[in-house]
Order: C-alpha cells, then structure tokens, then sequence
C-alpha cells in the first residue's frame, strides 16, 4: 500500500484502509440485509396476518425515514435500549457495550433488509402460479419445492434489484463517516482535503474510490446473471 | 392404498364448489373405475377445469365427498400426499420447471419423492422420454423445446412417478395447430399402460379415439355421461345437441 503514499499525497495507505473498511462495512451490512429481507419477505408472503402486518410496518418505516437519520437513531438510541436490555435480561453483564462496528452493520443491514424484503417478495411472486402447482402435482417435498423450484427461479428475478441494492450499499455505508469514529474513505478523503486544501483532488480520489467498488461489484454480478442463466429462460 | 376391482379408482359424492357467489360444480356425482379414459367436453366455464383439478387437491371442494383410490381427500397434508402419489397430472400450460433441463424435470420427483438414486431417476426418464418419442433432448432447457416437445415433456415426468390416474387438463389448448396432432397421438399411444385418466379436451376427434367413456358438463354439472358413441350420435340433451352442433361445424 506504500507506493500509493507518494502519489496520493502521504495518504496512499489511509485511503487504502479506508477502502477497505468501506468494503467490510458494506459486506457485512450487507449479509445482514440479506438475512432481514428473508425473514421480511417470508414474513409478507406468509399467511398469519400479524406478519404481513409486522413486515408492512417494517418496510414502510424504513423506506420513509431518511437512512442517516435512521443510523443517527441506532447509534444514539437502539445501541443503548438494547445494551440496557441486554444487561437487564441478564444475557450481558454490567458494562456490557456494542462495538460501533456492529451497531452500525446492523444499521446499514436493517435498512437493507427492507428493501431486499420487497425485492425477494416481488421475486416470488413473479413465479407463475403453475410451477408451484407443477411441484404439488408432483408431490415434491416441502424443502424441495422451495430450495429447487421456488428459491433458483425467485434468485433470477430479485438479481437485478439484489445487484442495485449492493451497490446503494456500497455507498450508504459512507454514512458511517458523520459518526466521527469510522475513517472509512470518504472520512479519510475530507480529513486529507482539509490537511492539504487539496479538495478537488482528495474528494475525487474518494469519488473514484466508489466508481472502483462499483465497477468490481458489476462485473462480479454480470458473471453471477450468466452463471444462473445458462440459456436465455422463458 | 390398494384398489380393489370392484371399487372405483375415483369418486365423487355431491361435490360442490363455488367461487364467492359463483357455483362452479353443482353436486357433481361420478365414479369413475380403474383403467377407464374418460374425456371431459363442455362449454367454457362449465367446471371441467375446476373438477379435474380437484381430483389431486389443486382446488378444495365445499361440499361432499372425493375419494381417489379408496383414500378419501381432504385438506390434510397426509391425505393429499397419498392422493397425490397415484395421480399424474398434466396442464394446459405444461408447466415445466424452465431453469432446470429436460432430464432434470423428468428425475427430480423420482429423487426426491420416490427416493431414486440419481442413476435409476434418469434411466427411467430415459426411458419415458423416449416413449413421448423425444430421444436426445434430455439436455435442453424447456425454453428450447417447442411447445409440443415441451408438453411430451411434461407427460413424461408426469410419467416418471408410475401414477395410476393421469389427469389431462386441456394439454393441446395452448398449442400451435400443427403441435397439436404430435401431442395427441402421444396421448392415444399411452393406453396400453392401463392408466386410468381423465382429460379435458375440446378435441372431439381425439376424444373418439382415446376414450372409453364420455362426460359433458355444463354450468357445473354432468350433464350427461356415456361412451363416445352415445354422446357423438345419440346426444338426448339439448344442450349436447347444440354443443356437438358448434364444435363439429367447426372446420
């Protein structure tokens, strides 16, 4: 990372890690995302009303709120209910404190997972009517006709809106920058163009810093599009 | 569930069904036994549909009783199993899984249902796919396949599960004319397995050919049942009369 330094005015390797650390935090929001959307969208399409209720409520909210405000909202007040809680219940003991790392994955994935709810909701039912008949006529098992006919088919509907969702991702993990404690590479950017009154230069290195992830992540999911479509399906 | 000779392969007992207000099958009453082919014909809208689909619990029924194979039918997930593993199905729209391949519908039931190996799965999808007369297609996608091809598909995996009734529902309706032919005759050449099956067909010709037994229905009931040779030159019903009267003035 050391021959970036010159270059890149003495902070090569801080913009490097800053990368990195953007990289880790989309990641793992991310995956989180993913795993609250599963529940969201088995929640929507589930048959219990209290559910869908309980998802409506879920998506509603956190597509309506702006998403900085929903991470200022974790960090100064869920982190804390849910220390509170932790140690009250017994489960944590007396000190016990989330690392800002996963307050604001969790964050970042809970906004996610609201609309990878939607997306995999729409996914499923995308799928003709007939496949699920086709799979009970059959009288394919439970897990078979979820995990071979229902979830491969709902995977190629929901990759486009999946693939726009990791790259808003990438990008809303930036806002972790405004909590002062992540030198994720945005962060570093505006601490360099301050140091150095080189705006311009550190802000497009930042802006460049994104186009790169972006085009990484793009031709990642074109490989992934081709490899699930091995013809083009009707 | 074994049947005896003497006990029909499917019953209905005052079957009704309706959509909201809408009676869709009005105290349909049928039996019908072992090894019997019998077409359904009607006017659109007149519950063929409806009660072939009810036959393996794709559609509840309201009111009275379904019995397929002796086994009772009711919403339990132990009765439609054992109701569904003796009776094949094949639909309008064939209904192929399209991002697995041909061999790939044919044997994942078998694996999974019948617990097949992977290599007794294909041979007898194999086998099956021949007997629709499509030898070497077992690698493509259904998406490559014409639609007569994809709907012997279709019959095959039916097939592959050994099923004791096969339900047809329209299986020629969403074809190209010049498919239609290909598909039929797969259909007539299946009789010699000793399926009981059901089919619903605007098909008269084909009707003729493949079965031992005729229903017309209109307005959800059976309006009159027979062989093809009753229903086709002594048809008592008005409303046959009129229906044959259409049908065959077709070109």
């Amino acid at each position: 990372m050391s021959v970036l330094n010159a270059p890149l005015g003495g902070y090569g390797t801080q913009l490097a890690e800053g990368l990195i650390l953007t990289l880790r935090v989309s990641l793992c929001s991310y995956a989180i995302g993913i795993v609250f959307g599963l529940l969201g969208a088995a929640a929507k399409l589930s048959r219990w009303r209290s559910l869908r209720f309980g998802a409506g409520l879920y998506t509603t909210l956190v597509r309506a709120l702006p998403e900085l405000l929903l991470v200022l909202l974790a960090f100064f007040l869920g982190a804390g209910l849910f220390e509170r809680l932790a140690v009250s219940t017994g489960l944590a003991l007396d000190g016990f404190s989330l690392s800002p790392f996963v307050v604001a994955v969790v964050a970042l994935g809970f906004i996610q997972g609201a609309y990878i709810t939607e997306v995999l909701r729409a996914a499923v039912l995308a799928i003709p009517r007939g496949q699920h008949e086709a799979a009970k006529a059959l009288n394919l098992p439970p897990l078979t006709h979820l995990g071979r006919i229902i979830a491969p088919q709902a995977l190629r509907h929901a990759l486009g809106g999946l693939g726009n969702i990791w790259l808003n991702a990438t990008k809303d993990a930036s806002l972790v920058s405004v909590l002062g404690i992540f030198s994720d590479v945005l962060k570093v950017s505006s601490l360099a163009a301050a140091a150095t009154k080189r705006y311009v230069f550190f802000y497009a290195v930042a802006g460049a810093s994104f186009l790169l992830l972006t085009f990484v992540s793009m031709a990642l999911l074109e490989r992934l599009r081709r490899r699930l479509m091995p013809v083009n399906l009707a | 569930m074994t049947t005896s000779p003497q006990e029909p392969a499917i019953e209905f007992v005052s079957v009704s069904k309706s959509y909201g207000a809408t009676p869709v099958l009005s105290d349909v009453t049928l039996a019908i036994a072992a090894g019997e082919r019998t077409v359904i014909c009607g006017p659109s809208g007149a519950g063929k549909s409806t009660l072939i689909r009810c036959i393996n619990g794709l559609e509840r029924h309201q009111r009275g009783t379904i019995r397929v194979g002796g086994e009772t039918l009711t919403g339990a997930a132990s009765s439609l199993r054992h109701i569904r593993a003796e009776v094949g199905m094949v639909f309008q729209s064939f209904n192929l899984f399209p991002h697995l391949t041909v061999l790939e519908n044919c044997s994942i039931a078998p694996r999974t249902v019948l617990r097949l190996t992977r290599n007794e799965a294909e041979e007898r999808a194999h086998t099956l796919l021949e007997r629709v007369d499509l030898p070497g297609l077992a690698g493509r996608y259904p998406a490559q396949l014409s639609g007569g091809q994809q709907q012997r598909v279709a019959i095959a995996r039916a097939l592959c599960m050994q099923p004791r009734i096969l339900l047809l529902d329209e299986p020629t309706s969403a074809l190209d004319p010049e498919m239609v032919q290909e598909v039929l005759d797969t259909i007539v050449g299946l009789t010699d397995l000793g399926m009981t099956m059901v089919c619903v067909t605007h098909e008269m010709g084909f009707a003729r050919r493949l079965a031992t037994r005729m229903l017309f229905m209109d307005e959800g009931r059976i309006v009159e049942s027979g062989t093809p040779a009753e229903l086709f030159e002594a048809p008592r019903s008005p409303r046959l009369q009129r229906f044959l009267g259409r049908v065959q003035a077709r070109p």
